[in-house]
């Protein structure tokens, strides 16, 4: 058989499925009022958790994870059509508690905490985040300094967490801590699970450039019982390292890439005096570039289904579409023109905006992708040493 | 989905490499490219009568996806010849447009036929009972060396396609220096006059649409040709980047030229994909144009970036013409406007894509 990149029909089936839930969740009329441009999706928490339920209801949460947790026991490529739909219909179930602290805790969680949040989490009834990061700790992630002190048979921990996506709405956190001072940075390190809120923690939410807010965490002596370690104690390393805790799949920038694209090709027909044939070839690159994410995401998805890690496909995917979205946003502002300039948000957008504010939205938001959920310059490293061989460099 | 080759797609790539390693490496390349006609007669023949880059999908001819394994080994040495020129592109104008028994036989249009249809400008007058042709078509590559030349002329009512011998009266060929040092020829034509039997399509109802459809599946065979252009550039650099030292230390340990590299790797399979998602469509049966368009793109954008960083990284040494950067470096800008360059066929996207209803979302 010939090569064939078209999505299996079980599949396509239910991404309609999955695409009229989601237009009908996201309309108009149903969001009207819950607009929250504090928060990462744009619409407040209330609206987010009333969503979870009604998507893990219908078993789209946690379609890829295993039946034994709970899940779907679909392949992890149907996750990721749902991920692309999401982003493409700005439903806020992309940065899900399964989407987030789920392949952490199915490839290290014990029974007992896998039976306690997963269901849970594909049911969507909890919600999460993931807070490694420190100031000191960004993409030398071995440099972490939260400290994790012996308190019976658990621990207090005590540190500060930085740029935490949710951690003002989460009930679960994910984190990573020092647990054996004075070894080599990456031989002390463990995994938790930090139940929220919790007595010794203090989220503090500061905006972003783009409105939406990170979270600082500190904790000062927060207490995790014994049955919060997740995996191996001074293990953390390994666990944070290897591949299967990497989740969040490119499939979700392609997805945002393809709807603001749509709204441009939306405006260009409305427009047609304002666009030019060179217009029109640089907005056909971006389509062809959006054409070539989605086959570099289907590389990785090939893989992953079939048991593999895709490792250097899935760096080149992220960097390949987040790098798009930078360069969509671009050419969208520089055709819309002054126009373009105007701010909107996900949800309840100025109605008289070009594309109601959704390019000044993006220029803006496109900026972190790049830097966020491994740098792209790491993703580069990675591709050089693990996809053709060249020798670890130091500067 | 199915994103892996099939043993007779797969066996099809490993015969054509055999073949080519067994004619030479890139000395014989340099040894070919010195030598007039410029490439190896013997070898074409030889693979003209192996059907190996027959577009025409006639049966006994390969699948689209064995086309495209076998132009991406031809990109890879890169090998000087006028494959293109003489079998993929004429076989597959003549299948496409309805004259399928012209195509068949061992070259297509034995001996030497060169398709003659980038940037020509030809018009073509009715003459009694058949045409006259006037006009010009830049650079054939090996065009001397043709024997016949398959010319698309406009007429009033449509194309027109002929194959004219090339010593015909009316026709002067000039061989004209080259980046791609192809043998690329300017052929002039003036008041030469073409019988109706000399006329394999049109002039109705031939349009320009209908020749760019008959093209299509060259169009990936070019496009695979540049992906195997791109991908043998990212393979020599990487080696050199891997062996030469400075400062102590391999050139490769070297962030800011890793990650170069990293960008191109990335190119070759955004590239590699597109062109097997056409192939792979077309041999399914399904509509492959905007997909076509779309692998010539991304393999263009592939090959010209993957041979000026091979340049880059071969530093002074690589800039000398007996080293092998240069061989991949002009291939890739010889094919680059072939068929259409990146611009024209960005406009060809979007008008396929605007045709074609798509939903959103839609990873097909």
């Amino acid at each position: 058989m010939p090569m064939d990149f078209r999505l299996a029909a079980d599949l396509t089936a239910w991404r309609e499925e999955v695409r009229a839930f989601l237009a009908a969740e996201m309309a108009p009329e149903r969001v009207a009022g819950h607009a929250d441009p504090t928060d990462l999706t744009g619409v407040d928490e209330a609206f987010e958790r009333a969503h979870h339920r009604r998507a893990g209801e219908l078993g789209y949460l946690g379609i890829a994870v295993p039946e034994a947790d709970g899940g779907g026991g679909r392949p992890r490529s149907w996750a990721s059509v749902y991920q692309f739909e999401a982003a493409y219909h700005d439903a806020p179930s992309i940065d899900t508690a399964v989407t987030l602290c789920a392949p952490p805790l199915m490839a290290h969680g014990s029974d007992e905490q896998r039976a306690t949040w997963l269901p849970r989490m594909v049911a969507g009834e909890v919600t999460g985040c993931i807070a490694y990061t420190e100031h000191g700790a960004g993409s030398d992630l071995a440099a972490i300094a939260t400290v994790a002190e012996p308190d019976g048979d658990g621990w207090r921990l005590t540190g500060r967490k930085a740029l935490v996506t949710g951690a003002h709405k989460a009930d679960l956190c994910v984190t990573v801590a020092r647990t054996t001072p004075d070894v080599p940075a990456r031989h002390g390190l463990s995994m938790f699970l930090l139940e929220l809120p919790a007595p010794g923690v203090t989220v503090r939410r500061r905006a972003t450039v783009n409105g939406w807010t990170l979270s600082e965490i500190d904790l000062d002596g927060a207490p995790v019982p014994a049955s919060g370690l997740l995996g191996r104690r001074d293990h953390g390393w390994a666990q944070l390292t290897g591949a299967i805790t990497q989740e969040r799949s490119a499939m979700a920038h392609l997805g945002w890439a393809t709807r603001v694209l749509d709204e441009l090709d939306r405006w260009i027909d409305h427009h047609p005096l304002r666009v030019d044939a060179a217009d029109r070839q640089a907005v056909a690159r971006l389509h062809v570039d959006v054409a070539t994410g989605r086959r570099l995401s289907a590389a990785v998805l090939w893989d992953q289904d079939r048991g593999g890690t895709a490792v250097t496909e899935a760096a080149a995917a992220k960097v390949w579409a987040t790098e798009l979205l930078q360069r969509i946003a671009a050419t969208a502002a520089a055709l819309v023109g002054v126009d373009a300039l105007e701010v909107g948000s996900l949800v309840g957008s100025p109605e008289l905006a070009p594309l109601r504010g959704r390019l000044g939205y993006e220029v803006l938001e496109r900026i972190h992708p790049t830097i966020s959920v491994g740098a792209n310059e790491v993703q580069r490293d990675l591709i050089a040493g693990a996809a053709l061989g060249l020798p670890r460099h130091r500067g | 989905m199915d994103l892996s080759l099939s043993s007779p797609e797969a066996a099809r790539g490993e015969e054509v490499r055999a073949r080519l390693s067994a004619w030479g490496g890139r000395d014989r390349v340099r040894a070919a490219l010195a030598a007039d006609p410029g490439f190896d007669a013997e070898l074409l023949a030889d693979l003209a009568q192996r059907r190996w880059f027959d577009a025409s999908g006639e049966p006994g001819a390969p699948s689209t996806t064995q086309l495209a394994v076998a132009c991406e080994a031809l990109g890879r040495l890169p090998l000087p010849a006028p494959v293109h020129t003489a079998l993929v592109h004429p076989t597959a104008v003549l299948a496409g447009l309805g004259r399928p028994e012209r195509a068949t036989g061992a070259a297509g249009l034995t001996p030497f036929t060169a398709w003659c249809g980038d940037a020509a400008d030809v018009g073509a007058e009715p003459v009694g009972a058949g045409w006259r042709l006037r006009g010009r078509v830049p650079l054939v590559p090996y065009g001397t060396a043709a024997d016949a030349l398959l010319v698309p002329a406009q007429a009033a009512p449509g194309l027109l396609v002929a194959a004219v011998a090339a010593d015909r009266p009316g026709i002067a060929r000039s061989l004209r220096p080259t980046i791609g040092q192809d043998r690329a020829t300017t052929v002039v034509l003036d008041d030469v006059l073409v019988d109706p039997v000399d006329v394999v399509a049109g002039p109705t109802p031939v349009t320009g649409d209908d020749l760019a459809a008959a093209l299509d599946r060259a169009l990936v065979a070019l496009a695979a040709d540049l992906t195997g252009t791109a991908a043998s550039a990212l393979d020599l650099a990487v080696e050199r980047a891997t062996t030469r030292h400075q400062w102590g230390r391999p050139l490769g340990s070297f962030q800011a030229l890793a990650h170069r590299l990293a960008d191109v790797h990335v190119a070759v399979a955004g590239a590699r994909a597109a062109v097997y998602d056409a192939a792979g469509r077309a041999d399914l049966g399904l509509p492959f144009a905007l997909e076509a368009s779309m692998a010539k793109v991304a393999a263009t954008d592939a090959a010209l970036d993957a041979t000026a960083a091979l340049h880059q990284v071969h530093g002074g040494e690589g800039y000398y013409a007996d080293r092998d950067p240069t061989l991949l470096f002009r291939r890739a800008r010889a094919l680059a406007p072939r068929l259409g360059g990146v611009g024209h066929h960005l406009a060809r996207v979007d008008a396929l894509r605007r045709a074609r209803v798509a939903g959103p979302g839609a990873v097909d």
